[in-house]
């Protein structure tokens, strides 16, 4: 008997899930275990294994589609067999749009609802019959500017409830060639945010206006720390960066002051058994904070190899959504931008502290008399006050500070 | 206590009227203050008066062509310039009574009076005091231009509005300026009987629009006995014993019974008074969305210059009265059609051929005469031509410009199909219906793309 492919409820926030990609086909033969589709959520892209040996008999929802979690997506069963959905999926055809993946796929790129398509006579929606109606949504002189530049006249954003105008062609065409374009162009244009710039939009914005945050600022003495750090690069196999040792001195701050790592729970603060330490990574799309479980458990190296993985599959977009969740404390660092000395960073609720990694910058002290040079670390820790009183935060960056000025301690 | 109104609306024209009636729509308590007529100069003294007069002109003139259609008329037609006057003011009654009409049914309150503005929220309404408001719309309309030589102040030297109250036919007419007006009244007494001289500054009659409009103009108006000067600046007026003598700088010098002065219109700026509102080169200062450089205050229509007329105004009042209730709205200006009225009609939508070739390095004209229209030759009335002026790469119709019977409806096909960027590929190949005028802005696209069946192959 065939069995069902389920959007999978990967995460305890998630609702509903878009497929980014078939891996498979439809008769194709898949194995228990093989990954068959990718899946986004608001926060990552996985990859969804079968459950079952057998055929991939039908894809029931097509690529770009968004799905609500444990609805099904395909079938999977003996090869001829004819799966159970057929006769719902039909009677759905009737309300929504029977369309290939592929006019699904281009449907969700241009932005056109599918159910505003009429199918052609008694068939199924192809990607010709899409791109028809997307031709058609240009106006004629959009799509001849678009077809004659090769360009997709549905790739082109356009004024919302409006169609593709020569104008929107026009700065489509001048953003993908900037030479053509005027530099000068004093021009507004209008970029999408990204789903996961959304997303995080809203939450910073959530997290700035509900929370009594405060910033502390601290310059840490970090010249032996660095030293420190090069005698282990010289003679270790793996590159330790500044940011993994702030991450394990920051665990170890954490290990001596309980109630930074907490989260807010209603009149509650739960101080959390684990010290489990969001490290924020930039992306192409936006700002993804990965999770790293046990963050004081783990060795330096083990640390730093486990913080390089989870920044590599962020910026690929390959992290499982569990990665992303069950954060206790968050680092930020901007220290390797350049630029900006320290800041001060918003707090990922439901979480009370964060702690901000600024510049490295050389100072001139005076030391029994004598000018010396030190390199300092500008470091900022945003607290929620609700949670955290002025002497438990400072005691916690002076913790910090403490560990960066004696870099042997964040080794033991 | 005198009442507050949500938008408090200055003049009675096109852009005032639909103003009102747009704020009314949706749901603002309006004034509309106005110390003349309603309708304004397109309704009173412009556009609706010149047209009805215009078709009892060419009404006139198709009298001659009856005779080769088979009618024999056994005594000459006559003008009654009494009844001919009588039949263009019930034109204008009924359509000014119109615009009472619709504001009554939206409940605009109609203020009679001048008014002035006193500041951002507040406007002085002669006999009726101070009005506050949320907004203020200031469509003060334009008035005739003056010219400043001397002699110009004379009774014979007579302004748009004079003419259109004449009860009898002058002997001679002097055209003073060949623009728009000019043109039109120019045909309007010519074919009443008086022998008209049109007299322009510029090298060619109709300046502003495309030349081959002006060709066309110029020649039809000659043949029909219209003396055309260009090129000319003139030095004074003299009135003389019957009339009054036009002196030309060169030492010319032209008389007739009474002279026009068309040299076009500016703003009436009588409505602003000291407020403080930006203008330049007599010009009311306005962005797009119709706003003056004083927050609340509005200003569409011929007060800001933009397009003096009367569709651009209706465009320009729907903009300011969205933008005056808070939801700014841009006056789309960028398809304006205008149109001579007459016999031909002359119409243009975009550019002209000389702006085309300016802007774009490739341009390609289709070109469709009248005389190989079905329609045209079966009515008897080949006059004129259609003319399109594409980019060849994509087809973009860049301008249309039509001279003949109907070209100021065919225009509006054209307009409709720039704005909606079809091209000269989609215009060729939708289907006309046959035979019928319309035809021949088709073909003309299809000539511009080189594939006009019903032209000669070159």
């Amino acid at each position: 008997m065939a069995s069902s492919v389920i959007m999978p409820k990967a995460g305890m926030a998630m609702e509903e899930g878009v497929i980014v990609a078939w891996l498979k086909k439809e008769g194709d033969a898949v194995v228990r275990g093989e990954p068959i589709a990718e899946i986004e959520t608001d926060k990552a892209v996985m990859e969804l294994e079968a459950e079952a040996d057998g055929v991939l008999l039908t894809i029931t929802r097509g690529v770009g589609e968004k799905v609500p979690v444990t609805e099904v997506i395909a079938w999977i069963g003996k090869s001829g067999e004819i799966p159970p959905a057929t006769a719902t999926a039909t009677a759905k055809a009737a309300t929504t749009a029977a369309a290939t993946p592929a006019a699904r796929r281009i449907a969700v790129e241009a932005g056109i609802e599918l159910a505003s398509l009429l199918p052609p006579p008694g068939g199924v929606l192809h990607a010709d019959d899409v791109r028809r109606h997307i031709r058609k949504d240009a106006t004629p002189l959009a799509s001849r500017i678009a077809e004659a530049a090769a360009m997709d006249p549905g790739s082109v954003p356009r004024q919302e409830g409006s169609r593709t105008h020569k104008a929107d062609v026009e700065a489509a065409l001048s953003s993908r060639t900037p030479s053509s374009g005027d530099p000068q162009s004093t021009e507004d244009r209008r970029i999408p945010l990204t789903a996961i710039q959304r997303i995080t939009g809203e939450r910073l914005a959530r997290s700035h206006a509900e929370i009594p945050s405060v910033t502390l600022f601290a310059l840490a003495d970090a010249t032996r720390f660095l030293a420190v750090r090069k005698e282990l690069n010289d003679e270790g196999s793996i590159r330790i960066s500044v940011n993994d040792l702030v991450i394990r001195a920051c665990a170890k701050a954490l290990l001596a002051n309980p109630r930074a790592n907490a989260v807010i729970d209603g009149d509650g603060l739960i101080l959390k058994g684990g010290i489990h330490i969001g490290v924020a990574v930039a992306t192409d799309t936006g700002l993804l904070v990965p999770t790293l479980r046990d963050a004081a458990r783990l060795s330096l190296p083990d640390l730093s190899l486990r913080v390089k993985d989870l920044a590599g599959r962020a910026r690929a977009r390959r992290l499982r959504p569990e990665e992303l969740e069950g954060g206790t404390f968050t680092i930020s660092n901007i220290g390797m931008y350049g630029g900006a000395t320290s800041f001060t960073p918003i707090i990922n609720q439901p979480q009370v502290g964060i702690l901000g990694i600024g510049a490295l910058e050389e100072r001139l002290f005076l030391e029994a008399g004598v000018p010396v040079v030190r390199t300092m670390l500008h470091l900022s820790f945003s607290f929620d006050h609700r949670a955290l009183d002025g002497a438990e935060s400072s005691s916690f960056i002076k913790a910090v500070k403490d560990l960066i000025e004696r870099p042997l301690l964040i080794l033991s | 206590m005198m009442k507050e109104y949500d938008l408090v609306v200055v003049g009675g024209g096109p852009a005032g009227y639909i103003a009102a009636l747009h704020g009314a729509l949706h749901g603002a308590s309006v004034a509309l203050v106005e110390s003349g007529e309603l309708g304004g100069t397109c309704l009173n003294r412009g556009c609706i008066p010149t047209k009805a007069w215009l078709q009892t002109a060419e009404a006139l003139l198709e009298t001659r062509d009856w005779a080769s259609r088979g009618i024999v008329l056994d005594t000459p037609p006559r003008l009654d310039m009494k009844a001919a006057l009588a039949s263009k003011d019930r034109a204008v009654r009924r359509l000014t009574g119109g615009v009472k009409t619709l504001l009554d049914s939206r409940k605009v309150d109609i203020l009679r009076g001048r008014a002035v503005l006193k500041g951002p929220r507040l406007v002085d309404v002669e006999g009726v005091g101070l009005v506050t408001t949320g907004a203020v719309i200031l469509a003060g309309g334009s008035i005739s231009a003056r010219l400043p030589i001397p002699g110009v102040d004379s009774k014979r030297v007579l302004l748009s509005e004079d003419i259109l109250a004449l009860d009898k036919v002058p002997a001679s007419l002097l055209v003073i300026g060949g623009g728009v007006i000019g043109v039109e009244i120019a045909q309007i007494f010519s074919a009443f009987g008086s022998a008209v001289t049109i007299i322009e500054l510029e090298q060619r009659l109709l300046p502003a629009m495309d030349e081959g409009l002006s060709t066309i103009a110029a020649e039809t108006l000659a043949r029909r006995g219209v003396n055309i000067r260009t090129g000319v600046s003139i030095a004074g007026i003299a009135e003389t014993k019957e009339g009054l003598a036009l002196l030309l700088a060169d030492g010319g010098r032209i008389e007739a019974e009474l002279a026009l002065l068309s040299v076009g219109r500016r703003p009436d700026l009588s409505c602003l008074g000291d407020s403080g509102v930006k203008v330049e080169k007599g010009r009311v200062v306005t962005d797009e969305f119709m706003e003056t450089n004083l927050k609340g205050v509005f200003a569409p229509g011929d007060i800001n210059g933009r397009k003096m007329l009367a569709h651009a105004a209706f465009a320009m009042g729907e903009a300011a009265a969205d933008s005056a209730l808070g939801k700014p709205r841009r006056a789309e200006l960028d398809y304006v059609p205008s149109v001579v009225y007459g016999k031909p009609e002359l119409a243009s939508v975009g550019r002209s051929e000389a702006e085309a070739r300016a802007a774009y390095d490739r341009v390609e004209l289709g070109v469709f005469p009248f005389a190989a229209n079905g329609r045209a030759v079966a009515s008897g009335d080949t006059e004129g031509f259609v003319k399109i002026i594409i980019e060849p790469r994509h087809g973009e119709i860049l301008g249309v410009h039509i001279a003949g019977a109907g070209a100021s409806e065919l225009i509006n096909e054209a307009a409709a199909l720039m704005r909606l960027e079809a091209t000269a590929h989609e215009l060729a190949d939708t289907m006309h219906a046959h035979p019928s005028r319309s035809e021949a802005l088709m073909e003309a696209a299809a000539a511009a793309l080189g594939r006009c069946l019903h032209l000669p192959g070159k």
